[in-house]
């Protein structure tokens, strides 16, 4: 347990650091997924299997959408040119640096509570009720909702999608 | 070793060709597809599936150019099987298997390939390279890898600025009219414009461009000869022994004084509807109404009687006519309309409209020559009324460019596209086909004489498939790259009648 | 997956998986030749041609991610498939099996695209894009119609979706999801009418640069996901493997093939689906309908 912990620690901060060092935007994005992948896996270990899973489930979906807007953008397969991660050092160096001296500082620094009694049957059920306690129903009608907003936005921004003809050929008219 | 020489034979029984078409080499190109049918090997979809190259008919120095490219970069084992004109296909298949099983050669060929260590150019055209660099702000990055441009940018249709990438669809690929390139500028999968050219040896002017390829190809630049040498170039390369259109022939032969009965040519005209509804079928993803479609041209062309075919060609047009997913994906796409020439555009002439009058589209403007002069079309009318009683004009190009520039001819002018035969969506030509392919079955029979030239696609001796290049660019502009395919399929013009001026 | 799990059922997985997924292969050559039984030696003359057959090199690939997304696809059908029950038991029994199937079969997307990036050509690179664009469609519907699955069954683990059935099959009382499932079954292996990501008019799309060895696990690895694709339908709406008479296997076998035969007459007899027509379907008609089959289970649950 322990080792396997140790293993994907080391596996989501190599594969973090090779976010920056690789010289391809796929190759990015990828080892990205790598590290949350990692994160997911880790999550399996300490029996949040719904949360673990739903990791895993979410960040290949985001990472891809985020490859499609890639390939929107850069319509260069295999990232033919080699390119550098990392852009405007400097500044960004001492953010990384600033934030991750804090969020150590704080994981190091903050008297974490000593477990008492043994941990539930099911950890994602009673971490769910205990976030969200009574208000369970209400969460849920306004995920449908936010889904169904989500929707009728999507549909009523586009005028027209990307394939659709645009206006002036619609009628038929052949060409231009 | 014996157990990879074993591999090898079993794998040999049953190869993946992928099937090149020349120009004039449709008629091989037929025997061939039913010789692949009755074998049961399947058609590969692309070089890298394939084990088998066959070219049908004799390329072009151009075309040769392409199949050589794609013959370097498939992988051993592989066989080559070239079919000039008139050759017995089940004999050279055969001979292709036994090279396939050939363990030995065949690994002499892979070390062979491996040594030449040339990588293929998967994207055969360069990258746009529009001068400024599209990704200043990713940071450095070093110039051109591989020699090949990085893409250029340029806006999208809603206002976003895209990458670009250059892609010649064809002249190599699967159910594609043979000879034909599409120049296609992508921004993502949607074609933001397309321009196009033939590979030569079907038509030896400029390239016949139109519609949103104004900008001109190098093609088109190579190829601009004054009209009278172009026409002299025709006969002399003519590297397909005299071979006609293979679908218009009876019409040909008919024009000619030869004596062609109704039946006939009403058996040719069932075959090459059935030959581009099959095409179409298998572009559209339904591969076993394609083959019902090709197996039924096959035994047409074979001579089976009306009684023979009729009742499966029944069973297939309610199949695919009545397939409302079929008309879903069909329903919109390449909307040609039926509205008078527009002749506000660059080329100048305009054909006469038909008789039945009306229906009418305009075939795209002039193109300009390399100096971006515009070639003027001249339009000569050439309508007659077809059997459904809409008028088609089709104007042929005539080329009047000023001589001292060498004009753009031909392709350059504007061609009408019958309104009746080519109007509407990808789902109304289908229709018109099945319609069409129904009503020439019926009249296989008929021993009366033809006397007009109303071929499949229309009026032989305007040679309407020009007039259906010329729309091309245009409608594919905005399109999706399989929507762009179903488009070109839908009109599947027949490149042989390009150069077919001649025999007329 | 604390328990231990029986080294039959170990043993018996690959060869269930491989020997469904030969057996779809031969049958879907069948039916692909018109019902001719001369082409059932295809697939295997197919395997040994690219078993033999030199890897093609592409200008300036990134091999690397080439051969992850190659292998991964074949990896991610194997993940998603240890969660279904082989009869009993599966090999692994995950209290939340449903969405470990829906989060391995999700992986494929990663696989699928990073094959179509990786051989740095264009109309592989369109089949990538097109099979996420497949995923955008088919996805949302397809994670109602097993959030069903999972409310009808009060729980995620595959093994007690299979013993709510005991009563009345999924399929019987919730036919909306079930035909969804089918749906997006056929999207998420680009399989049948949603074959276009590796479609013959882009040259064999995302495929369309593999040869070799390459080819033979990426085809391996598409026609074992169909496999594991089509299984899954048994245990969430098919009742698993009861039946009368024969044992659990049995009859997880014959509904598994039967699910797999329909797909596989499905995708020659019907014309290829485009998304750019599908999803505005997806998501105006899946989406709402799935919703209200949700609906009317959450009353029936409550």
């Amino acid at each position: 347990m322990t080792a396997a912990f140790w293993g994907l620690a080391v596996v989501s901060a190599a594969s973090a650091v090779a976010v920056f060092v690789v010289d391809s935007m796929a190759r990015a994005t990828f080892a990205l997924l790598t590290s949350l992948l990692a994160v997911g896996v880790a999550f399996l270990l300490i029996d949040l299997h719904y949360l673990g899973v739903l990791i895993i489930l979410m960040m290949v979906m985001e990472m891809l959408i985020m490859a499609v807007f890639m390939i929107m953008f850069m319509m260069n397969p295999a990232g033919l040119t080699p390119m550098r991660m990392v852009h405007n050092t400097r500044i960004a160096g001492l953010v990384a640096g600033g934030v991750f001296v804090l969020l150590a500082a704080g994981a190091l620094l903050t008297p974490w509570p000593r477990r008492r009694g043994r941990p539930p049957a099911d950890p994602t059920h009673a971490l769910g009720l205990s976030i969200m306690g009574p208000k369970m129903l209400v969460m849920m009608v306004i995920g449908v909702a936010i889904l169904a907003t989500m929707i009728s936005t999507v549909v009523l921004a586009t005028a027209r999608g990307r394939y659709d003809p645009p206006p002036d050929r619609r009628t038929g008219e052949g060409e231009r | 070793m014996g157990l990879s020489d074993w591999l090898t034979r079993q794998a040999a029984r049953r190869p993946r060709p992928l099937v090149v078409t020349a120009p004039y080499g449709t008629r091989t190109r037929l025997r061939v597809e039913r010789e692949l049918a009755r074998r049961g090997w399947p058609i590969a979809d692309g070089p890298a599936g394939a084990s088998l190259l066959v070219v049908c008919g004799i390329p072009g120095d151009a075309l040769d150019k392409a199949i050589r490219t794609v013959w370097m970069d498939m992988s051993a084992p592989r066989a080559l099987v070239e079919l000039p004109h008139g050759t017995d296909p089940a004999q050279a298949l055969d001979q292709a298997v036994v090279r396939l099983a050939d363990a030995p050669a065949q690994r002499r060929d892979a070390a062979a390939h491996l040594a030449r260590s040339r990588p293929s150019a998967p994207m055969p055209a360069g990258r746009e390279h529009d001068g400024h660099d599209g990704h200043d702000e990713h940071g450095e990055h070093g110039g051109s890898p591989g020699g090949v441009p990085m893409a250029g940018r340029g806006p999208d249709r809603d206002g976003l600025a895209l990458d670009r990438l250059h892609v010649p669809l064809g002249p190599i690929l699967a159910d594609w009219p043979s000879g034909l390139v599409v120049e296609a500028t992508l921004q993502g999968d949607v074609i933001q414009r397309a321009s196009i050219r033939l590979t030569p040896g079907f038509w030896n002017g400029p390239g016949p461009e139109s519609g949103g390829g104004r900008e001109g190809s190098a093609n088109a630049a190579d190829g601009h000869r004054d009209s009278a040498d172009t026409a002299g170039e025709h006969e002399g390369d003519a590297r397909g022994g005299g071979e006609a259109p293979f679908w218009d022939e009876p019409w040909l032969l008919a024009s000619r004084g030869h004596r062609v009965t109704r039946g006939e040519a009403e058996r040719r005209r069932a075959a090459a509807h059935l030959d581009s509804l099959g095409r179409l079928l298998a572009v559209a993803g339904w591969p076993a109404a394609a083959a019902t479609a090709r197996a039924l041209r096959d035994r047409a062309l074979a001579g089976a009687s009306r009684e023979d075919l009729m009742p499966e060609f029944g069973w297939f047009a309610r199949r695919v006519g009545r397939s409302r997913l079929l008309r879903w994906m069909l329903r919109d796409l390449g909307v040609i309309g039926d509205e008078p020439p527009d002749t506000g555009g660059v080329g100048g002439g305009a054909g006469a409209p038909g008789t039945g009058g009306g229906a009418w589209l305009s075939g795209g403007g002039g193109v300009g020559d390399g100096g971006g002069r515009p070639g003027v079309g001249g339009g000569a009318g050439a309508g007659s009324s077809v059997a459904s009683g809409v008028g088609v004009g089709v104007g042929v190009g005539g080329g009047a460019g000023s001589p001292g520039a060498g004009g753009g001819a031909g392709l350059s002018g504007r061609g009408g596209v019958g309104g009746g035969r080519f109007s509407g969506d990808v789902a109304a030509r289908l229709d018109r086909w099945l319609v069409a392919t129904g009503v020439a079955l019926g009249a296989l029979d008929d021993p009366s004489i033809l006397q007009d030239d109303r071929g499949p696609r229309g009026p032989v001796g305007a040679q309407p498939s020009r007039a259906l290049l010329a729309v091309l660019p245009g409608v594919l502009e905005g399109v999706e790259l399989g929507a762009a395919r179903l488009i070109v399929a839908s009109l599947d013009p027949d490149t042989e009648q390009l150069g077919a001026l001649r025999h007329v | 997956m604390s328990e231990a799990v029986p080294y039959g059922i170990v043993v018996a997985f690959p060869v269930a998986l491989a020997g469904f997924t030969v057996v779809a292969a031969v049958f879907d050559s069948v039916v692909g030749a018109g019902w001719s039984w001369r082409a059932a030696g295809g697939p295997l003359r197919e395997a040994a041609r690219l078993l033999v057959q030199q890897r093609r090199r592409t200008l300036l690939p990134d091999t690397l991610l080439l051969r992850a997304g190659v292998c991964g696809l074949l990896v991610a059908a194997v993940l998603a498939g240890v969660v279904l029950p082989l009869g009993e038991r599966p090999v692994a029994d995950p209290p939340v099996g449903v969405v470990w199937f829906n989060a391995m079969e999700v992986c494929v997307w990663g696989a699928i695209w990073l094959t179509g990036w990786g051989t740095n050509s264009c109309y592989p690179l369109v089949g990538g894009y097109r099979f996420v664009a497949q995923g955008l469609a088919y996805e949302l519907p397809h994670m109602f119609a097993l959030i069903t699955v999972g409310l009808g069954a009060g729980s995620l683990r595959v093994g007690e979706v299979v013993a709510a059935q005991s009563g009345l099959w999924f399929v019987v009382w919730m036919p909306v999801a079930f035909a969804v499932y089918l749906v997006s079954a056929a999207a998420m292996a680009f399989w049948g009418p949603m074959d276009r990501p590796v479609g013959s008019d882009i040259a064999g799309g995302v495929r369309g640069e593999l040869s070799g060895p390459d080819r033979l696990v990426f085809q391996v690895g598409r026609y074992a996901l169909l496999v594991v694709a089509a299984a899954a339908a048994v245990p969430f709406f098919l009742g698993g493997g009861a039946g009368p008479v024969l044992p659990a296997w049995a009859w997880t076998a014959i509904k598994t093939a039967a699910v797999l035969a329909g797909l596989i007459w499905a995708a020659h007899r019907l014309p290829a689906v485009r998304m750019d027509r599908f999803t505005q379907v997806s998501w105006l008609v899946l989406i709402p309908a799935s919703l209200l089959q949700l609906l009317v289970v959450a009353v029936v649950v409550l």
